[in-house]
């Protein structure tokens, strides 16, 4: 490669960015072969590596400017910069390789999830089988608990209305019994429905959220022993 | 070199280099100068003087020279003052790592040299 294929790949590989700041990168370096002279041509070029490494240092500086100090910056080298280096390989027929790598490996994770399907489909079905299973029962106790609720209230209403029946019909002592009786049934059933209230308002998500915390720390402590 | 030149030592040197020429100078002497006190790529360089050129501590003209034109570099009063903190904080930084490097046992020694 000699002085004017490098500056050419260069301009090429700059494509990405801003027509002044190309032609100031440019300046700079055709100024840069001149001024070494053509005895030095070789010297430089060697110096320099590539134009990929020239441009490269250029792009990434240009990643860098605006946010702060050169190693935060260099933390987070935004999009832009992959977007221009991507863009520069592109010009350069190259691929960044990347890509192909991760087509590779999508290859592979389809391969092994094909090959160990009869285990996992097994085991997904099994959950789903146990997940549905849970769902019907919690479904089947609620039901069975808002029918008792709703027990209770009709009884301790029919209990009273019969009592009070009573109570204007002559037998005071019998309408009082079954008023009282209707009323303790109520009571019953009004501190159920508190019960229920509190059961899916406090204890359900409590309940929930301890389970969540169970399983994360299960999670954390089997992968502390793989790392192990 | 065993040392690696942080980007704001580099920043300072290539700063301190242009600063001594009033008329300004050129990349590719800059690069030499630089050059001579750490081992740098080549590449590097440029990156530095784009970036100290939009902070304003540096400014480009061209000047004919044999029969093309060639960029210089000055450095401006903005950069004079950035190369003095850089100068003072360098005192400082390289006073510490010499006393942590060669403490001076004035007493039993009675100084160095």
């Amino acid at each position: 490669m000699n002085k004017e294929a490098f500056l050419r790949q260069l301009e090429q590989l700059l494509s990405g960015i801003s027509a002044e700041e190309r032609a100031d990168a440019m300046a700079f370096y055709r100024s840069y072969f001149e001024d070494a002279g053509e005895e030095n041509e070789a010297s430089v070029l060697r110096e320099l590596g590539s134009p990929q490494k020239a441009a490269e240092s250029i792009l990434k500086n240009l990643g860098l400017e605006g946010n702060g100090s050169y190693y935060n910056s260099f933390a987070n080298r935004d999009a832009e910069y992959y977007r221009n280096i991507h863009e520069a390989m592109k010009n350069m027929g190259m691929d960044d390789g990347r890509k192909k790598r991760s087509a590779g490996m999508t290859a592979l994770i389809v391969t092994i999830l094909v090959l160990t399907s009869p285990f996992w489909l097994t085991l997904l079905l099994l959950i789903g089988s146990v997940l549905l299973a849970l769902v019907c029962m919690l479904f089947g106790i609620a039901v069975s608990v808002v029918a008792v609720v709703a027990a209770l209230l009709i009884t301790g209403v029919a209990i009273s209305g019969v009592g009070v029946a009573g109570l204007c019909s002559g037998s005071p002592i019998a309408g009082f019994g079954l008023m009282g009786c209707g009323f303790i049934i109520l009571a019953l059933g009004i501190l159920a429905i508190l019960l229920m209230v509190w059961t899916f308002g406090v204890f359900l998500p409590w309940a929930f959220k301890w389970i969540a915390r169970l399983c994360r720390a299960l999670v954390k402590k089997g992968r502390e022993v793989v790392h192990a | 070199m065993v040392f690696n030149t942080g980007a704001t030592l580099l920043e300072a040197i290539v700063l301190a280099v242009v600063s001594r020429d009033a008329e300004g100078t050129y990349g590719y002497k800059i690069t030499q100068d630089v050059r001579q006190a750490i081992d740098v790529s080549e590449s590097t360089l440029y990156p530095v003087l784009r970036r100290l050129q939009k902070d304003g501590c540096l400014v480009t003209y061209d000047r004919e020279c044999g029969g093309r034109n060639r960029r210089y570099y000055r450095i401006t009063e903005s950069g004079e003052r950035k190369l003095a903190d850089y100068r003072r904080e360098w005192q400082e930084y390289s006073a510490k790592v010499q006393e942590l490097f060669f403490p001076q046992r004035e007493a039993e020694e009675g100084g160095l040299e």
